[in-house]
């Protein structure tokens, strides 16, 4: 056997193998989609993998705005609205706060900044559960206790370890001799980071944005602890989608709600999935 | 349009120190050259004047003000690096007005400033640009653009050819020198490159190890160089070295010869005797002999390695060299152009 044809062979192999891959992967989400637009009965009869015979769009319907979630007939919209009032204000600012230490902790001389980077960088491993009696306690004091701002800074809290550290990887790599061009030239602190920083920043700040949104939206367990009917996330709605029984299990309309919950995530990704590796391998190697 | 004072200047970090009692004056339009090798304290030097750092000892004084504990924006400095430092995100024109945006200049005046520079700098048709479609050239012009629109008391150059290409270098080496002539804004210049140093500084000061080792013209510096380190660093091909015992008269020898230089003074002492390439001249009356091993033609001069009682020297000769390997030669050196140094501290002796 030729080297060319021994190639072609290990070429053709690799295909098969990264087709069928994503075959697995895109298995859940073709079951998803198929199901949510048959009738329940078709569901029923028991053949998940076919296409549809009648389609309808009336499971996506029955979900965003009809169905019962827990004693409210009110769909997911209103829950879909609670998850974006969350997680908008919650990703900008743990954003913002995560690119400030980031300056601060490699732009400046301080004493004791390895100490304290390595203390926000022990949040991001601290396991949800453990705070989620003092949190609830703090957000009760607050006055936040079952409120969507409360849900806001709990994720900002929680989102600022991991954007500190994204934020500080990139800044130390930052060129000294801007800052201190810039300094020179009048740039105060403020200035520097405004003018300066965070206009240079798009990739990394894409990164966090992506990460912090994913979490943030996809968040359960928060989600069910310090919120109320009134502003539960959109996890926590669909669970109870999920759990409502008025006799009869409506699969369609759950595949149907569980598509709807999953498509913000899936449109970020989609749409700045290029800055997410282009920021992640930033710093890496020289631009 | 400034005088500027540097007086006992140190500067440690930890137990390193990194500049001992650093002392310089430049007159109104001086340009100083800071030259040394790397880790030498030359950038350190620089950022302290900048203001970028803080000395551990010491006064600067910018005319009759005090500027040591000034804020880097106040000091009435701009500064060109090595890396030309634009700001990616703006464009030429908003570079250049930076500073003076940051002074709070009202817009007109901006403008006119940044048209100011631009013509000067042959620049203005990349105002509109951002900097990474600039060539290394033109991203040099624009820094010192924005360096010059603030019309600043005293520049600071830190390296700022080095990452240009040999060409560029000669050439911006030139206008930077015909800027300054325009301007007369007095400067300090760093580098380690000593071709940039002696072309441009109407004086150096050699750097080593965080001390002046000398501070002169740089003729001055080329024909008396205070110590072994200088004469070396300076001058390119480098010096050519012996070493030897001084006659009990007083003779200095090169190699076995008697060279005619007699220092009384020094009978006996152990020396180094250092003469530059162009001084050695073949000579057929000269007293050194030598037997060439190398012949190194550049075009307008050529190098011509021997091999001599003085060991391993350089002759730098006028056009193309008429000599091969193995060929012998005689030389001679006048007196005056034997540098003598000690032998253990370096230092100048006669």
């Amino acid at each position: 056997m030729n080297r060319s044809t021994f190639d072609q062979i290990q070429r053709v192999l690799l295909y098969v193998v990264l087709a069928f891959l994503a075959l697995v992967f895109l298995m859940p989400i073709y079951v998803m989609v198929v199901n949510s637009i048959k009738p329940l009965e078709e569901i029923r009869g028991g053949n998940l993998i076919s296409l549809p015979l009648n389609a309808t769009i009336e499971p996506w319907l029955q979900a965003w705005s009809k169905a019962q979630i827990g004693v409210q007939p009110t769909g997911l919209r209103p829950y879909f609205m609670n998850s974006f009032l969350m997680v908008i204000p919650a990703v900008l600012f743990s954003t913002l706060i995560g690119s400030l230490n980031g300056y601060v902790l490699t732009q400046f001389k301080m004493r004791g900044a390895t100490l304290m980077f390595g203390a926000l960088l022990f949040s991001v491993f601290i396991p949800f559960q453990i705070v989620l009696i003092p949190m609830a306690k703090l957000l009760g004091e607050l006055g936040l206790a079952g409120t969507v701002k409360g849900l806001v800074l709990v994720h900002t809290v929680y989102g600022i370890g991991f954007g500190t550290l994204f934020f500080r990887n990139f800044y130390t790599a930052f060129p000294h001799e801007l800052v201190k061009s810039a300094r020179m030239d009048g740039a105060g602190f403020f200035v520097l980071y405004w003018r300066l920083l965070l206009p240079n920043s798009l990739p990394i700040i894409v990164v966090n944005v992506i990460w912090q949104f994913t979490n943030i939206w996809n968040d359960f367990l928060f989600g069910a602890s310090f919120s109320d009917f009134s502003s539960y996330p959109l996890t926590v709605a669909l669970n109870n989608l999920v759990s409502s029984s008025t006799g009869v299990k409506e699969y369609n309309v759950h595949f149907a709600g569980a598509f709807i919950a999953a498509l913000p995530t899936l449109v970020v990704y989609v749409v700045s999935g290029k800055y997410f590796v282009r920021g992640l391998m930033a710093g890496s190697v020289k631009g | 349009m400034a005088t500027l004072t540097i007086k006992d200047i140190s500067k440690s970090f930890g137990s390193t120190t990194v500049l001992q009692n650093i002392n310089l004056d430049l007159a109104d339009g001086e340009f100083l050259v800071l030259v040394g090798p790397s880790g030498c304290g030359k950038s350190t030097l620089m950022n302290i004047v900048a203001g970028l750092e803080e000395p551990s000892t010491g006064t600067l004084r910018l005319d009759a003000r005090d500027i040591t504990h000034e804020a880097p924006d106040t000091r009435d400095i701009a500064m060109v690096f090595q890396s030309y430092a634009l700001y990616p995100n703006m464009t030429v024109a908003e570079n250049i007005a930076f500073p003076l945006e940051m002074r709070k200049v009202p817009m007109a005046e901006r403008k006119a400033a940044v048209d100011e520079v631009a013509s000067l700098l042959q620049i203005k048709h990349l105002l509109e640009r951002k900097p990474r479609q600039l060539s290394g050239g033109q991203r040099q012009r624009v820094a010192i653009g924005r360096a010059l629109a603030r019309r600043p008391s005293l520049f600071l150059f830190d390296e700022p050819l080095s990452n240009l290409d040999a060409k560029l270098r000669v050439d911006m080496r030139a206008e930077l020198k015909k800027l300054h002539m325009a301007t007369g804004v007095t400067t300090i210049y760093v580098t380690h490159d000593q071709v940039e140093a002696m072309t441009l500084g109407t004086r150096i000061a050699v750097l080593k190890d965080g001390r002046i080792q000398q501070l002169a013209t740089p003729m001055e510096l080329y024909e008396r160089p205070a110590n072994t380190f200088v004469a070396e660093f300076i001058g390119s091909p480098a010096i050519n070295w012996s070493e030897n015992e001084v006659g009990s008269d007083g003779q200095i020898y090169l190699g076995q010869d008697r060279s005619g230089l007699v220092l009384p003074e020094l009978a006996g002492r152990r020396v180094r005797i250092g003469i530059r390439p162009e001084d050695m001249v073949v000579n057929d009356a000269g007293t050194l002999q030598a037997t060439v091993t190398l012949v190194e033609p550049t075009g307008a001069e050529s190098y011509v390695l021997v091999r001599s009682a003085m060991g391993e020297c350089t002759l730098r000769m006028a056009g193309a060299a008429s000599y091969a390997p193995g060929d012998a030669l005689r030389m001679a050196v006048a007196t005056h152009k034997i540098h003598v140094f000690d032998a253990s501290s370096g230092e100048r002796l006669n």
